[in-house]
């Protein structure tokens, strides 16, 4: 017979005092202490984890693309962007930032697939409507910003990756590589919280319930969203086309009170505004002191 | 099979019963022949049995059983005087009917139940293998944009399974390479369509975990052949796929799995199970992919541990990786006897030691060995 191990204190003789709990600082937290370090694309390495993160950023609407061609044509411009790792050079990625030109490699499946897609989603929203006008004209040089990270990396590491970005476009240019853009579009993900349904399964529907059950707030999956969004042409978010319904974001409540709906969204700045917004999110972004 | 089987053939018209135990022998015969009553006039036999020829049926192996041995003194304690010790030991075997005409009965069960197969140097010689179906190129596809074939899907002899889902292109492969020759069956275990990771199974059973629920398990069992065994198997680990590798003739398990589950691992699947990491891991089912043919291990196996696994598992080993560079073979591709399916991303060079570990794609089957095959077999003989 298995007995039960008792964990009060109060019953075991040697068990050491128990300390009182302030809930208010920080210091029996355990805390890990981790380097971020900034590397260049690195073909051989980087082509499984710059995968599974594109996957990520394009949600369930992921198998709609050839990601690892996608993957393939990121990792042929090693010198543009830029990828965060922890355990040096030779690990998995922990986040990506890069541009790809839309009109250089339009004759790309890969791009031609998503350019298709976002063209697509444009429409959907009026909101969007100038990013649809300049998605299908052949003059505009559109640069399509790729960026994900993990769920849990902070948002500090982002700054300096847009910062960079624009440190090697302006080489790149200067070795007249296809790099001159226009716009810069960066593709992301927001959600929307959603009450579960699970509670009123049971107890009487009510009109009251139906209500209340989605607030109209939009949350950023990535901070710096919101500040680029001040400083776009057009901003918007669309549906995934292959959305599962509303029991997903039910699955998605991993111990809150609301569900998750992630949906995608577009940011479209004028080139000219491009610098001026990575310094406004440096600002909001510092790193803490 | 009893292996000792003895066929008695007659030479006299006792009853058989007197071939029974010596002390019948006070009977008398009920109508003597001729021949015995001259034998007991002139004494000859002198209160021995009947005369009688014995022949031991051959056992596989090509030798003569041996005798069985009397079952040895019990060492309890007896109410009654032991019985006088028989005269000669062979006899005293089980009640041989007499051949008539007509399929005879089965044969006897055993006093014990036999869990493992015997060790492979004392397996009878392998029957001459049933012709496989014709040998195919390894097929390449994804899930849904995963490269990760064997977490969706699991593929035996026998039978395949394969995750519900949006893909109908996945579920497409494998009917193009495996339709009419064994069933295909779209399955869900515990609601999830992770199935390669949580199942384990070879041509003769199927192991599912506990998480299993009993309409997934039911229409398991109804879409898999009869001759397919399936268990539900009470385990910690819980992702089967990930803790055990196997083949039809052998399985290797993560050395920390209930000793229980690996009583039903060799019950159910009819292997001997090895306890066994690959490359310092424990999951051997994760980092291996193996058929009857041969298996691919984890990029980084030391050349010792893959000798140590082939001679285990007698099959060609090769450290490889697939889906362009990913050493998780095992989750990364699935692999029966004629068949391999690998992620989109798998390169050509993987390709081609996938087909050529697993003996696949043509010029590889029974058929070549007149052709291409033919300069290595000669070499062979000298």
């Amino acid at each position: 017979m298995v007995k039960k191990r008792n964990r009060d204190p109060e019953v075991l003789a040697e068990a050491p005092p128990v300390e009182a709990d302030d809930s208010g600082s920080d210091d029996d937290v355990d805390m890990v202490n981790v380097d971020f370090e900034w590397f260049n694309f690195k073909p051989d390495i980087d082509f499984h984890g710059l995968k599974s993160l594109l996957r990520q950023l394009f949600d369930v609407d992921a198998q709609l693309f050839n990601l690892s061609a996608l993957a393939n044509l990121i990792l042929s411009q090693p010198t543009i962007g830029s990828t965060v790792k922890v355990d040096g050079e030779d690990t998995d990625a922990y986040a990506f930032l890069t541009v790809l030109n839309v009109h250089e490699h339009r004759e790309n499946q890969a791009i031609k697939d998503l350019a298709q897609y976002l063209l697509g989603k444009s429409r959907s929203n009026p909101a969007l409507s100038a990013l649809s006008n300049l998605l299908s004209s052949s003059s505009s040089q559109v640069g399509l910003v790729l960026a994900e990270r993990l769920i849990n990396c902070p948002a500090e590491i982002s700054p300096p990756m847009y910062a960079m970005l624009i440190d090697e476009i302006e080489a790149a240019v200067e070795d007249k590589e296809p790099y001159e853009f226009t716009h810069y579009l960066i593709v992301s993900k927001t959600y929307h919280e959603i009450a579960s349904a699970l509670d009123q399964e049971d107890a009487p529907r009510t009109k009251k319930s139906k209500a209340g059950k989605a607030s109209k707030e939009t949350f950023y999956f990535h901070p710096e969203d919101e500040v680029l969004q001040r400083h776009a042409l057009a901003s918007g978010s669309y549906e995934y086309t292959k959305d599962e319904g509303e029991g997903m974001a039910d699955s998605k409540r991993a111990f809150q009170e609301m569900g998750i709906k992630p949906q995608g969204s577009m940011i479209l700045i004028e080139a000219s505004k491009f610098e001026g917004a990575v310094k406004a999110i440096g600002e909001y972004l510092s790193p803490p002191q | 099979m009893t292996l000792y089987e003895t066929l008695v053939t007659k030479h006299h018209t006792n009853p058989p019963t007197s071939l029974l135990h010596p002390l019948s022998l006070q009977h008398p015969p009920t109508q003597p022949s001729r021949l015995a009553a001259l034998a007991d006039a002139a004494d000859l036999r002198g209160g021995m049995p009947p005369p009688s020829a014995y022949r031991l049926a051959r056992n596989p192996w090509g030798q003569p059983g041996p005798p069985r041995v009397p079952p040895a003194a019990s060492t309890g304690y007896y109410v009654y005087p032991p019985l006088p010790p028989p005269q000669y030991a062979s006899p005293r075997v089980a009640p041989v009917p007499i051949p008539g005409p007509g399929p005879g009965p089965g044969p006897a069960p055993g006093p014990y139940r036999e869990l493992r197969p015997a060790p492979p140097q004392n397996r009878p010689p392998q029957q001459p293998p049933q012709p496989l179906p014709p040998q195919q190129p390894p097929a390449r596809t994804q899930f849904e944009n995963s490269n990760e074939v064997g977490v969706f899907s699991t593929l035996t002899n026998s039978y395949a399974l394969v995750a519900v889902g949006a893909s109908e292109n996945f579920y497409s492969v494998f009917e193009a390479e495996l339709q009419d020759l064994v069933p295909i069956i779209h399955a869900t275990i515990a609601g999830t369509r992770i199935i390669g990771r949580l199942t384990a199974g070879n041509r003769k059973g199927l192991l599912v975990p506990t998480s299993t629920t009993d309409q997934e398990l039911q229409h398991l069992r109804n879409s898999l052949p009869d001759e397919v065994k399936i268990q539900r198997i009470e385990e910690r680990l819980s992702a089967l796929g990930n803790v055990i590798v196997s083949n039809d003739h052998v399985a290797l398990v993560h050395p920390d799995l209930e000793r229980e589950t690996e009583e039903i691992i060799a019950d159910v699947l009819g292997v001997e199970v090895f306890r066994q990491t690959i490359a310092d891991n424990v999951l051997v089912g994760s980092y291996m992919a193996l058929s009857n043919q041969g298996g691919i291990v984890h990029p980084k196996t030391s050349i010792q541990d893959q000798d140590e696994l082939s001679s285990l598992l007698q099959v060609p080993l090769v450290a490889g990786s697939v889906n362009r560079g990913s050493s998780v073979v095992g989750a990364g591709m699935v692999v029966n006897d004629w068949l391999a399916v690998t992620g989109l991303d798998t390169t050509a060079t993987e390709l081609s030691v996938v087909e050529s570990v697993f003996r696949l794609g043509e010029g590889q089957g029974p058929g070549a060995i007149n052709t291409s095959l033919k300069d290595t077999m000669v070499e062979s003989f000298y």
